[in-house]
């Protein structure tokens, strides 16, 4: 019979219920969706990296020979190693295009996953296996025949396979690009064989890609391999690796986004369910007197308010797995695989996703019992009298004095009213805030990375294309190129440095070996193009670089812990001499943390400057790379990658904004319903006084308007918190670019948010018309 | 300010549920200015509802009900509303004074419906509460809550007092200190009308009128109403 009850009793609190149905689902939702991509990113990225083999070790050095080769081979943790030539070049007919090529002679380590055509054959001179997704992106198809010049070589190859490859997960040209664009970067395999046979024995190959038997001997092999072949400059694991670092990242920021909404939403769903089942309860006392009178045990009647949300909660819990991941799971998967090549990626439901929901449902039912418990537990003669108000006059003394004696009877009563249903009110203020933090964040997430296009391509870099020399870019070569396009030039050094402050000593180059202790790779930017490349300090403000030492960005100095003044040891990768420099200042840079010096310190130094890009002012012929030189790229093009992601992320928002004015429809409905019903006996009385509906409609409203102001002054800051929170946490140590709000999206946040309860609170008012004096006096009698 | 009441053939059905209830049946009934009604009848008899309809809370399903020759039947909700803030001062059984607001406040929510509104404060001195001004409801004993329901009633310095059980929540010694307020104000021009059940409020109105069943069974004016005091309560 109670079954029939509780059915009833939802369908006649409908709105309440619902509120509480939703917050739950929604709280399960969002983990369970964020999780089933990000554990599935996760988990099908484990998969193909054991199954195709990704690299555990990469040896950089001038050229390895096949000897080398088969010494790395004859390692006894060495499971399988490949030479590689990677270049990057622009097909011919492609000029936007950059392709990185990789000449391989096998396929045993990051093997690809070939999802048309053929298997890789190193033995066919005419096979290209290309990049599937840029293959999608620019429609090329099996068959499709592609002409590549490289220095003095030109090669047609026939599209053999589209593949993808473990260690192009996250496939970008450079460290200049955050967002991988198919459309004018990819990655294709050829085999040595594509080349003509007299040069194919003389191919250099400067990388080779080991898989090793136990990764975790990572580090002792390293050394071995070092000692073994004397050619290797750098051996780096796939901490180093931009691709896997940058899949990692991007699954760990998931976890970000679902325990704050999570986290979010289930403080809604508890608020809810405290303000409502308090009230519902308190309804229901005189009923619960009668159970408990026919002799119902109160363990029963306990069970029976329990299992309305028990049941509500389970339900909602349910829904929001299967919702979770069908819905969220697969947009946000679909949407990240835009970006990461990941074959045969899918969503995951770990347990962890079983046991929150689990847990929500268990809060749910704890909080339902915390608030109903009070009037559980009285005697069945007291629950069936009528309960006396209890009004506590301390709550109400702020308002008889000061300033607030100045305010109106009207303000002064819902001041008070708001002291007295606090419960409603603080649910209300949290869930407004919490929809206006939605939007903050989702304005914010815009701002904040047009913030950085403007730093970085307005502020930062006012070149309009650059020209990557080719390593062996001769000295008439160069000269010819600077007369072309300029002087502004800068060099990358890739250093090892030691860890910690060495002791001062400007620019003294260290003979020794390197001295006990760790080290870490880094680079160095050494610059020679003061109008290309600007410099920016901790405010924003533009930085002159001296010649007396090296600067290193803000961010970097801390994971270092390097302060001005500090001294620190390094040397170039692949030269034995060590350097101990002083640091002269820091500067702020969005994407690359690093250090910098002017050419002319370099020098003074004794280690020569080789330049090894060129920056010009006028936006050239990506397709017309002149000799010495190995790719031409344009700032418009490297712009057009953020602009397209930037496209997809205004979508998100809008689902962001359509969520959070649904939420906020949804909580204001609900507290509406509530304080109407605590207000109705008290707006019957001033309508029998004479109110008339237009008047009491702006009573209700004000209150409605006094709550949303203090809940959206409270969200717009909390809002701010929260992006730089998902920044601080989603983006790497390479990034270094805080959250940034404009003042008009905190406008546009504000008054659409206070517009949205408005127009709840509105039609929550016309309710009013409709009260019956002489009923709603009688039942409150 | 004084009102006269005339009700011409007032009915009033309620429907529920498919099924019809007629609260009152055809009730012809002259009010004169400036006396002290008691309507009484059992539970049911439809003295509520009388009121309802005088008061302008409700309106009939059928016939006229005069205020000094106007027929309010057919007023707008607007129109109800302004007639009850500047004509009526209402007294119920439970108060029904808004517990988030002071004594003071409470009666002074009213002066702004009405045009001729008295002070508040001269109000609630008028029923013996001038040293409560500050006090909220619940510090006030229940005989208290109910002189500040009469201050707010007749705050609005109405033409009609219109009492629902105005003492049924009272002990009886209180009671009589409410009666005298009202009987007070009717002695001042007002015109109040009580409805209750307790038969001894015959003893002490000028107009007494008995309800049964929806219907006017008797109206009774007398001639010589027993001092508050001297009836046994």
């Amino acid at each position: 019979m109670l079954k029939k009850k509780l059915l009833r009793d939802l369908r006649r609190n409908l709105s309440q219920f619902f509120v509480i149905f939703m917050m739950v689902l929604l709280s399960v939702m969002v983990f369970a969706g964020v999780h089933a991509y990000m554990d599935g990113m996760r988990i099908s990225a484990e998969q193909i990296y054991e199954a195709y083999n990704l690299a555990d070790l990469w040896m950089t050095g001038e050229g390895f020979s096949e000897q080398e080769l088969k010494t790395v081979l004859a390692d006894e943790n060495v499971a399988a190693a490949n030479r590689v030539l990677t270049v990057q070049v622009t097909p011919d007919n492609m000029k936007d295009v950059t392709l990185e090529l990789n000449l391989i002679e096998d396929n045993d380590v990051c093997r690809m996953y070939v999802f048309e055509g053929e298997a890789f054959d190193p033995e066919r001179e005419d096979g290209m296996w290309l990049d599937r997704e840029f293959a999608k992106a620019r429609g090329l198809k099996i068959g499709d025949t592609i002409t590549l010049s490289y220095e003095m070589l030109h090669v047609t190859a026939k599209i053999a396979g589209l593949v993808e490859t473990p260690d192009h997960a996250y496939s970008i040209k450079d460290s200049t690009e955050i967002f991988p664009d198919h459309n004018t970067f990819g990655y294709a395999y050829l085999s040595r064989n594509v080349l003509p046979g007299p040069v194919r024995n003389l191919v250099p190959f400067p990388s080779i890609i080991v898989d090793l038997k136990d990764p975790e001997l990572f580090d002792e092999t390293k050394a071995r391999l070092q000692a073994a072949v004397p050619g290797t400059l750098a051996v780096t694991g796939r901490g180093e690796l931009a691709s896997y670092v940058g899949y990692q990242s991007e699954v760990e920021e998931g976890e970000t986004y679902s325990f704050v909404f999570t986290a979010l939403f289930l403080f809604i769903a508890i608020l809810s369910v405290i303000t409502t089942m308090r009230r519902f309860v308190k309804k229901e006392r005189t009923q619960i007197g009668i159970l408990k009178a026919l002799g119902f045990r109160k363990g029963r009647i306990v069970r029976h308010y329990i299992s309305y949300n028990l049941l509500l909660s389970v339900v909602a819990a349910v829904l929001g797995i299967v919702l979770g991941a069908a819905l969220i799971g697969r947009f946000f998967l679909n949407m990240e695989m835009d970006y990461f090549e990941m074959p045969q990626a899918h969503i995951v439901m770990v347990p962890l996703v079983y046991v929150v929901a689990a847990a929500c449902v268990l809060v749910i039912v704890l909080v339902t019992w915390l608030s109903c418990r009070r009037i559980l537990n009285e005697p069945a003669s007291q629950a069936l009298r009528t309960e006396v108000p209890a009004v506590k006059n301390t709550r109400f003394c702020l308002t008889t004095k000061g300033i607030f004696r100045k305010l109106s009877t009207v303000t002064k009563w819902n001041l008070r009213d708001i002291a007295r249903n606090k419960g409603r009110c603080i649910a209300g203020v949290v869930g407004i805030m919490g929809c206006t933090m939605l939007v903050v964040t989702a304005l914010g997430m815009f701002d904040t990375i047009q913030n950085y296009l403007n730093w970085q391509f307005r502020v930062l870099n006012r070149y309009e294309s650059y020209i990557v020399v080719s390593s062996s870019c001769t000295d008439a070569q160069m000269e010819a190129l600077t007369d072309t396009y300029g002087n502004e030039t800068s060099q990358t050094l890739a250093l090892e440095v030691k860890d910690g402050k060495a002791a001062p000593g400007s620019g003294t180059p260290e003979s020794e070996a390197a001295q006990s202790g760790t080290t870490s790779t880094q680079m160095m930017l050494v610059t020679d193009a003061p109008q290309s490349l600007i410099f920016t300090g901790h405010d924003g403000k533009e930085l002159t670089l001296s010649e007396e030492g090296v600067y290193i960005t803000e961010k970097l100095s801390k994971t270092l812990k390097l302060e001005i003044g500090d001294s620190f040891t390094w040397h170039v990768y692949g030269e034995d001499e060590w350097y101990t420099t002083p640091i002269v200042g820091t500067y702020r840079d969005p994407q690359n943390q690093r250090f910098a010096c002017t050419k002319g310190y370099l020098e003074k130094i004794g280690k020569e400057y080789r330049p090894d890009t060129i920056y010009s002012m006028e936006e050239l012929d990506r397709s017309a790379v002149p000799d010495g030189a190995e790719v031409i790229q344009t700032k418009s093009g490297l712009e057009t990658g953020v602009q397209s992601m930037l496209g997809r992320m205004t979508s998100v928002i809008y689902l962001f904004i359509g969520f959070a004015a649904l939420l906020a429809v949804v909580i204001l409905y609900n507290l509406g319903i509530l304080s109407y019903s605590e207000k109705q006996y008290q707006f019957a009385t001033l309508k029998v006084l004479g109110y008339r509906t237009k008047a009491l409609r702006h009573i209700f409203n004000q209150q409605g308007r006094i709550l949303a102001l203090i809940s959206i002054l409270l969200g717009l800051p909390a809002g701010y918190w929260m992006i730089s929170y998902i920044f601080e946490a989603a983006l790497g140590d390479g990034y270094d670019f805080r959250a940034y709000i404009r003042p008009v999206s905190y406008v546009i946040a504000g008054i659409g948010i206070f517009l949205v309860s408005a127009l709840v609170n509105d039609l929550m008012s016309r309710k009013i018309r409709s009260i019956d004096m002489v009923s709603s006096l009688k039942a409150n009698e | 300010m004084s009102l006269a009441l005339s009700l011409r053939s007032v009915s009033k059905v309620y429907s529920t549920g498919g099924h019809s209830f007629k609260a009152l049946d055809q009730v012809d009934l002259d009010i004169e200015e400036g006396k002290l009604v008691v309507i009484l009848g059992p539970s049911g008899a439809g003295k509520s509802t009388l009121l309802n309809l005088i008061g302008g809370m409700d309106i009939p399903s059928d016939g006229t009900i005069r205020v000094n020759g106007t027929d309010i039947s057919t007023y707008s909700e607007n129109a109800l509303a302004d007639y009850r803030a500047g004509n009526i001062g209402f007294i119920f059984q439970f108060y029904n004074i808004l517990p988030t607001l002071t004594v003071l406040e409470n009666v002074n929510l009213v002066a702004d419906l009405s045009e001729h509104a008295i002070d508040g404060k001269t109000a609630l001195e008028a029923v013996g509460l001038g040293d409560h001004l500050d006090k909220f409801p619940n510090q006030l004993s229940g005989g208290e809550q109910q002189r500040v329901s009469i201050a707010r009633a007749i705050a609005k310095n109405p033409a009609l007092l219109l009492c629902d059980e105005p003492t049924g929540a009272l002990d009886s010694a209180t009671g009589v200190t409410i009666l005298k307020l009202l009987k007070e104000q009717a002695s001042r021009g007002k015109t109040v009308i009580i409805v209750t059940h307790n038969s001894l409020f015959a003893d002490i109105a000028d107009v007494v009128v008995r309800l049964k069943n929806g219907k006017i069974r008797s109206v009774t004016k007398v001639e010589a109403p027993m001092n508050i005091d001297d009836v046994e309560w």
